[in-house]
């Protein structure tokens, strides 16, 4: 473009846009592949794999509000809805995660100048979270269980505390699932209604209980690494 | 002035609260003015037929930005309303900006594309003969949508006889034209215009020809006139590009996405007036209606609502307008200095069926959204008296009173189901605006003025509920100014004005509901500055600043400019049979604040027009772009997700509108008296 002295004058003095910055993302797996359960159960898993894909990362509510006014998006009555303007963060993909592995290295989301406050990620497949293993009870019962969820929806309002500075880097942000507070909703004595001797979806409530598990917000924490 | 010019001088003091004294005929029977009072605020422009041609035009939409500080975008191609700033406002499709045709409002309520569309390409720009811009909102005579500014087109057909025009350009355009005015009165016309172009990149053909017919007849005193205009427009629209495929060259600056949109347009407008006028007072009526018809579809987002379908939407409307408005003046002698009283009585009714439906990309329809007649009424009366106290002093206090009211029936609910049982739901509210204008050391070349005003926006009927008082939008604007004239040739104006809303109501169009954001503040300062430092050159340049925040966080409003400069050059003048009237004109816009603390860039165009006669013969030059700039129209922040190869990203994104690229137009054509 071809300018005017006048006008590069003018368009110097202009304000500076919000900047953006590429920002290391890792996932894990939080604690030991055996813990304790409520009932003083011992639960000892064999396998945790979960698939997540698109992670996201959003401004504080209050920041969005004039992006609810843009002409051209839609805007909800209240926050956390509008994914309008609101997201910050993102990275685009889909990873196998072992929660009984190492770290796994995302890449790099591309991040925008400014706070932020949750953040969520999507869990889609047919064997989206695959959780095996085997609970003992407190007589020493031991259940074994397999958790295999076909799931189509994200985990949303995982919270953080962040800023995102061009000049101040993070060093990476890590997403950690917790698959003990996943399963923490579980009920060990729920019956084995089709006597297979293995407690799956299909017995009980387990079809409620271990998807709610798996897509609550506290069974998974994002961490700003300096 | 002669006896050819009484008509104007009377339409003039007629239409308009009265700003030029006459006296008793002469003994030829002849009306001349002998005195020319300056206009009461310090914002306000006038342009005559002369400086109309001589401004780069393509329609009557581009005339508004003689109007210091505005900056118009035509996003949306040709064919759909423009979008418009002024003094800190993103006033959408006109939704601050009250607009008239000699009275009569052109601003569409409760459009379903937004709130006082305002779609001026029923009005060829032939039939313009003159126009007064006014920022603020000081004028007591100006309604609904007078938030930021007012403007007032003047009909008629300056140049008698017939004239038949044809012409093309670089822009794969064409145009063919016939304007014939017999006799003297510029409102007796017959002009035929018809447009077709591909534009000056992928997907941004138009078609469109206007119809106007007029009739002005003079009775002593009394004038009388009857017009139609009458428009059909089809048009591509080339929508939105994300500046990061630009970046990556994956789509060309003239391209656009294969999700874009369209549109058509059809209006009727007629118009029927009668005004008299005598030395010491004067009365007009006027009475008015438009047949409206509109289709626009657009995708800015691409599939980011619905992967499937992608997110289309055709918004139509069908309906009409009437009204009518009652003119009043009369000059009462107080001794040495007289007192002015205007008042006046406008009407209007609004009749609309309109509809929204989600489209998938060949244009099928595959989900209703809106589906609501609506009915809307406004009644507004004002009155203004004008006096000097002091021969210093001259002041101008005025008050309207409105009434605004709406009914919606809703025929299917937020799902897209019929409603079962479909009930009328109304809501209404009345204004008082008062208004005042002073202006001190009238006669002197160096006058002060201050003026305040609150305007007022009508809302948006499909946003109502029953019984419930209409949320209507309001805004106080103070200005303050100087105007030097030292001559007939420079004048230099500064101005300073103050806006607050004490709540900025804003529709949401998807869930159909009012958002109030709260309090805003928009402040600012104009200079212009009009000098012929010879008789064959015009010149004018303005700079404008404006900053609006909300009041409460301190945020910038988005969209708004901050800096506006513009200035044109006009040359005219006559040698022999050869006479020309041209104009270049650049404008400047700073970079303004967007949504997620992005800005848009500077923009800075340069357009030409000339018009030559010789003899018989018109020869029209227009030149868009004449430096042949990239530059972006119009720029927006949000997600949008076209590629549907590529995951879905749901960050802000930069989307940008092109600017019209370099192009040349001329049009021949020859006179027959």
């Amino acid at each position: 473009m071809r300018t005017l002295p006048f006008v590069c004058l003018l368009a110097a003095c202009a304000p500076e846009a919000r900047r953006s910055a590429q920002v290391p993302m890792l996932a894990t797996g939080a604690g030991a592949a055996s813990f304790p359960a409520a009932g003083e159960v011992e639960v000892i898993l064999a396998q945790a794999l979960v698939t997540i894909a698109d992670l996201r990362l959003e401004s504080p509510p209050e920041v969005s509000l004039l992006s609810r006014l843009a002409p051209l998006r839609s805007a909800h009555a209240h926050p956390g809805h509008d994914f309008s303007g609101n997201v910050a963060c993102e990275l685009l993909g889909v990873w196998d995660l072992d929660l009984l592995g190492e770290p796994l290295d995302l890449g790099e989301a591309t991040c925008l100048e400014g706070a932020l406050a949750t953040g969520r990620v999507l869990l889609s497949g047919d064997a989206v979270v695959v959780l095996e293993g085997e609970a003992v009870l407190p007589d020493d019962t031991v259940r074994a269980f397999a958790f295999e969820l076909p799931l189509d929806e994200e985990v949303v309002g995982i919270p953080i505390d962040a800023t995102i500075d061009p000049d101040d880097l993070l060093a990476s942000i890590t997403l950690t699932a917790q698959p003990a507070t996943m399963l923490s909703w579980v009920d060990w004595n729920t019956e084995d209604a089709d006597s297979d001797d293995l407690l799956t979806l299909s017995d009980g409530l387990l079809a409620n209980t271990v998807p709610f598990g798996a897509l609550s917000s506290s069974s998974w924490t994002l961490t700003p690494n300096p | 002035m002669t006896c050819h010019t009484l008509p104007i001088a009377l339409l003039a003091v007629l239409t308009l609260p009265p700003r030029t004294a006459l006296s008793a005929p002469d003994a030829d029977g002849e009306i001349v003015v002998e005195e020319e009072r300056p206009p009461p605020v310090a914002s306000a422009v006038s342009l005559d037929r002369e400086e109309i041609e001589a401004f780069p035009a393509r329609s009557a939409d581009d005339l508004l930005q003689a109007m210091p500080g505005l900056h118009e975008s035509a996003h949306g191609g040709h064919g759909k309303a423009y979008q418009y700033f002024i003094r800190g406002f993103d006033a959408v499709h006109g939704a601050d900006l009250a607009v008239t045709l000699d009275g009569i409002p052109l601003n569409e309520v409760s459009n379903i594309h937004g709130d006082g569309y305002l779609d001026l390409h029923f009005l060829p720009t032939l039939l313009v003969q003159g126009l007064d811009l006014t920022r603020g909102a000081s004028r007591p005579d100006v309604g609904d949508f007078g938030i930021a500014a007012a403007a007032d087109f003047h009909l008629g057909l300056a140049e008698r006889g017939l004239l038949v025009e044809g012409g093309g350009g670089t822009d794969r355009s064409g145009l063919a034209r016939l304007a014939w005015g017999p006799g003297a009165e510029p409102g007796t016309f017959l002009v035929a215009e018809a447009e077709a172009g591909e534009g000056g990149g992928e997907h941004r053909a138009w078609r469109e020809a206007r119809l106007g017919g007029g009739v002005e007849r003079w009775f002593g005193r009394s004038r009388a006139r009857a017009f139609a205009l009458g428009h059909l427009g089809r048009f591509e629209s080339p929508g939105v590009l994300r500046a990061d495929d630009l970046e990556a060259g994956e789509v060309d600056f003239y391209g656009a996405y294969p999700e874009s949109g369209g549109g058509a347009s059809a209006r009727l407008l007629l118009g029927a007036d009668l005004a008299r006028s005598r030395a010491d007072r004067g009365a007009s009526a006027l009475t008015w209606g438009w047949l409206r018809g509109l289709d626009l579809t657009r995708n800015f987002t691409g599939y980011a609502q619905d992967a499937e379908h992608g997110d289309g939407l055709l918004q139509a409307q069908r309906g009409g307008a009437l009204g009518a408005r009652a003119r009043a003046w009369r000059r009462w002698p107080l001794g040495a200095r007289d007192l002015l009283t205007t008042g006046g009585l406008d009407g209007r009714l609004d009749l609309l069926h309109q509809w929204e439906q989600a489209i998938a990309v060949d244009g099928t329809p595959w989900e209703d959204r809106i589906d609501a007649t609506v009915r809307q009424g406004d009644l507004g009366a004002w009155a203004l008296a004008g006096f000097d106290p002091w021969p210093w002093l001259r002041l101008e206090p005025g008050l309207r009173v409105e009434w605004l009211g709406a009914g919606l029936l809703r025929h299917i609910d937020d799902e897209g189901a019929p409603v079962a049982e479909p009930a009328w739901a109304f809501s209404w509210a009345p204004l008082l605006c008062p208004r005042a204008s002073a202006v001190l050391l009238p006669e002197r070349p160096l006058s002060l003025f201050a003026d305040y005003g609150r305007g007022f926006r009508s809302p948006e009927a499909r946003g109502i509920e029953d019984g419930d008082r209409a949320p209507v939008s309001t805004a106080d604007t103070e200005e303050a100014g100087l105007r030097w004239r030292p001559s007939g040739r420079v004048e230099l104006t500064l101005v300073g004005f103050h806006t607050f809303v004490s709540n900025e109501i804003i529709f949401d169009h998807a869930a159909a509901r009012f958002l109030a954001s709260g309090a805003t503040r928009r402040v600012g300062g104009e200079a212009t500055a009009a000098l012929s430092p010879w008789p064959w050159l015009r010149t004018e340049w303005e700079l404008t600043w404006a900053d609006g925040r909300y009041v409460a966080s301190g945020e910038a409003l988005p969209y708004a400019p901050r800096w506006l400069a513009s200035g044109g050059l006009g040359p005219h003048g006559e040698r022999g049979d050869l006479a020309w009237n041209s104009g270049l004109r650049g404008w400047f816009l700073g970079p303004r604040p967007l949504p997620e603390g992005f800005y848009s860039r500077a923009a800075f165009v340069l357009d030409a027009t000339a018009h030559l006669t010789w003899r018989h013969w018109v020869l029209d030059v227009e030149v868009d772009n004449l430096l042949g700039t990239h530059w972006r129209d119009g720029e927006f922040v949000y997600p949008s997700w076209f590629d549907r190869g590529q995951r879905e990203s749901e960050l802000p994104a930069l989307h940008i509108t092109a600017g019209d690229p370099f192009a040349v137009r001329i049009a021949i054509g020859r006179r027959f008296s």
